[in-house]
């Protein structure tokens, strides 16, 4: 019979069991909630071995290229070495560069320790040596020299402080990750895809758009870039470059307070300005990405206006607190 | 997997009628109020669940899971009629996706089959 190491343990599995009916059994706790391979609560990690085909439908193809099985529906006919869904995934990585890049946002370039592989549009989480810690979208693409990270001066904020006033390139810092599933996948790539990012919400979607454009995607893309005035517009002259060089992508500024200087930029909430192009969402790839109430609020916003679940890829900033990860995609959006 | 799941198409009928079912029940205003505050993602992976017991598929839910689930609901006014609006937006969602009468009506058998549960009786 097939055995399985986890968190230290070797665990034999008996004729029949999943993975998570043998962890019951020894006593090491794991969570779950259906049992049946839809909800999610007890995703691992296989680390070594092959995970079988229907131990990982409907999870996340970010997940699966990572791993991630259900362990309720896991029965390996093989030795495997399994793993929390986000255990093992440490690194440290040196500061390279910090640079204003718009009003009260910082531009961070890393260099990483060894290999770290990601796909545009995951996230990570920032560790300072003191144990201080805060997640962070990426907006680099795994070819680049350097991981980028885009961080907003928030009022008291303690790592926004640091980074801003006190961290210097060199310093050395933690990283835990790639962890989320805000990704691009190569599927119907003639389809629409709408990118509406608030604030530093444009970072993730700054690596999804170039990624989806390296991958073949032909279908229009079109990115809403909200913030509270002009000011917060950063990354404009890059986003535009990208729009004239791909016939396919239109990019919109949007703003809470005018005036604008620019005719192009509206001045509108970010979620009417989406509504106002399209009242209806159905057939559309929306990922959303920023703050963590206003992404919420869109979320249901857009799903109601027709998107459907599984095509709705959010990544909410929420303050001092570590994302909630949306677990699978596919089948159990 | 039973007759009635396999008739009604498996886990890829659960993924056609999730999404209808989710925005009946958040477009209607005699049950929206329940869904103000939850996260969408974990909604939608609840309802899922619930669909798939419904159609007759496989579920580890006791009735211990239903009630306790619900009863933060039931201290804030969950009562027959919204169990009868699930109910009732289930058959629908049904319905716009061409299933026959007789099936939806053994749907709303096993999903009036956890009322007792989900209202703590």
């Amino acid at each position: 019979m097939a055995s399985f190491g986890f968190r230290g343990t070797r665990i034999e599995l008996g004729p029949g069991e999943s993975a998570l009916d043998a962890l019951d059994r020894v006593g090491i706790p794991l969570k779950s909630g259906c049992r049946s391979g839809v909800c999610g609560a007890c995703i691992v990690r296989v680390t070594k071995g092959t995970v079988p085909a229907d131990a990982r439908r409907g999870i996340a193809p970010v997940l699966t290229a990572q791993g991630a099985a259900f362990a309720c529906c896991l029965r390996p006919t093989a030795d495997l070495e399994l793993d929390d869904l986000d255990g093992g995934l440490e690194h440290r990585a040196r500061i390279v560069a910090l640079e204003t890049i718009g009003q009260d946002v910082l531009r961070m370039r890393l260099a990483c320790e060894g290999n770290f592989d990601y796909t545009p549009g995951q996230y990570v989480v920032l560790q300072r040596d003191d144990g201080l810690e805060r997640s962070y979208s990426l907006a680099s693409l795994p070819g680049d020299a350097t991981l980028e990270l885009h961080v907003r001066r928030t009022i008291g904020g303690a790592m926004s402080s640091w980074l801003f006033d006190g961290a210097r390139p060199g310093d050395g810092v933690g990283l835990r990750g790639p962890l989320g599933t805000c990704c691009y996948t190569p599927e119907r790539q003639d389809g629409p895809l709408v990118l509406v990012g608030a604030g530093t919400g444009l970072a993730p979607l700054f690596g999804i758009l170039r990624d989806a454009l390296n991958r073949g995607h032909t279908g229009p893309i079109q990115l809403f870039h909200g913030a509270r005035d002009t000011n917060g517009l950063y990354y404009r002259a890059e986003l535009l470059a990208i729009a004239s060089a791909a016939s396919n992508v239109t990019v919109r500024g949007c703003v809470l307070e005018g005036p604008t200087p620019d005719p192009s930029v509206r001045v509108a909430p970010l979620g009417d300005a989406v509504a106002s192009v399209f009242p209806n969402l159905a057939g559309c790839r929306v990922f959303l990405c920023g703050d963590g109430s206003l992404v919420r609020s869109l979320k249901r916003r857009f799903f109601l206006a027709g998107a459907a679940s599984r095509d709705l890829l959010a990544d909410p900033f929420d303050a001092a607190a570590l994302p909630a990860r949306k677990i699978a995609a596919g089948p159990c959006n | 997997m039973t007759q009635l799941f396999e008739r009604l198409g498996g886990a890829p009928a659960v993924d056609a009628a999730v999404d209808l079912f989710y925005r009946r029940m958040l477009a209607d205003p005699r049950v929206a109020h329940f869904f103000e505050d939850t996260d969408m993602d974990a909604q939608i992976a609840k309802q899922r669940a619930f669909l798939t017991m419904a159609f007759g598929g496989p579920h580890s839910y006791t009735g211990r899971d239903m009630r306790a689930a619900h009863a933060p609901l039931v201290a804030r006014g969950l009562d027959d009629l919204h169990v009868d609006v699930v109910i009732e937006q289930l058959g629908a969602s049904l319905a716009e996706l061409g299933v026959d009468a007789a099936t939806i009506a053994e749907v709303a058998v096993i999903a009036e089959s956890v009322r007792a549960d989900v209202l703590g009786r």
